[in-house]
């Protein structure tokens, strides 16, 4: 059976510390915790109707990883015909987590990588299951 | 030349490459440390997504492209929906002529990929100066009399603070102007309404102390609102 990846897109908003933890959660996804299940892309490609990229996003669930409410990732994935399966708010994370400050928009700090984490186990959890509900739709 | 005159730095700010968070990294050094007052930033899957504003400015006002690689989203994109970027810095082919290569990771940069980011953010200033120079002999203005400066809720120029008066008490609030931007578009709503919604959307971004009571938050920021709407 062939199992689809799942995509992480991360808002990476240049004028906020968020969008750093959105993008530093993402390669943490990608490249150690979901390293087989999951992939990103380039948000502008996507955008930019790039067909690799639409294409990734229709075929694939995905998640959208935002930093502010006006919910780049989420609303993109979307308009090029993706499917959303997971939006997950860097603020609403930090919520939870109000300790866990970002110092800055290039060094997010010790703060900032413990919200990194939080929003990774976060992803990861959605990631699997995600991928449990494709399975129960494959095997139908 | 005033400082009222400004450079769009739209970043490709790329995920899927060294070379964008490179483009990302640059642009906020330049942003920060080297051109704070002639420069701010458009987020580019925003402007992308038909934000007027965003598109607005590009329109009007002087803006280099920094692109990750030869697919150059940010100038295409730029000049697809708005207008003729004045400058571009293509990572890719900058590292070339520099002699160097890209960071070896997309999450973490070296001490050696950070000097790397300070050079390309120099080019990148470098341009900044020579487009404000034929911005200037050409008479193009900056914010003076133009469209206002782009505000994406990510903050353009780094983080802005707004001082605003609760119960005898003054808060730092940060995220007003994306706030303020989301709650205007929603004309339905009474101005008793619209102050709940601004204290409820303010408490998702700030640490509101328990001390300050939501109605009188509410009331504040409706104030603040309505003076930014006279303005």
């Amino acid at each position: 059976m062939n199992m689809p990846r799942v995509v992480v897109i991360p808002c990476s908003g240049i004028g906020k510390p968020l969008g750093t933890v959105g993008r530093q959660a993402t390669y943490d996804i990608v490249e150690k915790r979901c390293k087989e299940t999951s992939t990103t892309t380039c948000l502008a490609l996507l955008v930019s109707g790039d067909d690799e990229a639409v294409r990734l996003v229709r075929e694939n669930p995905c998640i959208a990883l935002d930093g502010c409410p006006k919910e780049c990732a989420r609303k993109n994935i979307t308009l090029a015909g993706g499917l959303v399966k997971s939006k997950l708010r860097v603020m609403d994370i930090l919520k939870e987590h109000r300790g866990y400050k970002p110092e800055s928009v290039l060094h997010i700090g010790e703060g900032g990588e413990k919200l990194v984490e939080a929003l990774a186990d976060k992803v990861e959890k959605e990631i699997e299951r995600i991928l449990g509900e494709e399975g129960k739709d494959h095997g139908k | 030349m005033g400082n009222d005159v400004k450079v769009g730095l739209i970043s490709c700010s790329g995920e899927e490459i060294a070379e964008g968070t490179l483009s990302r990294a640059a642009v906020r050094i330049v942003l920060e440390k080297l051109r704070p007052l002639q420069t701010v930033t458009i987020c580019l899957p925003l402007f992308l997504a038909g934000d007027g504003g965003e598109r607005a400015f590009v329109e009007r006002y002087p803006t280099i492209a920094v692109d990750g690689c030869g697919k150059r989203c940010a100038q295409q994109g730029t000049e697809k929906y708005s207008g003729k970027v004045d400058d571009v810095v293509v990572i890719d082919e900058l590292l070339e002529k520099l002699g160097e290569k890209a960071p070896a990771s997309r999450r973490d940069f070296t001490e050696k990929d950070w000097e790397l980011a300070e050079k390309v953010a120099l080019e990148i200033a470098r341009k900044v100066d020579l487009v404000l120079a034929k911005a200037a002999q050409e008479g193009r203005a900056g914010t003076a009399g133009g469209a206002p400066l782009p505000e994406c809720s990510c903050s353009s120029s780094g983080p802005r603070t707004v001082s605003v008066k609760v119960q005898g008490k003054t808060l730092e609030l940060v995220a007003l102007d994306g706030i303020f931007s989301l709650v205007s578009k929603n004309g339905e709503l009474s101005d008793g309404e619209r102050g709940q919604e601004l204290a409820r959307q303010a408490g998702i971004y700030n640490a509101i102390p328990e001390a300050i009571s939501s109605a009188s938050l509410g009331e504040a920021l409706l104030r603040e609102y309505m003076k930014g709407r006279k303005k």
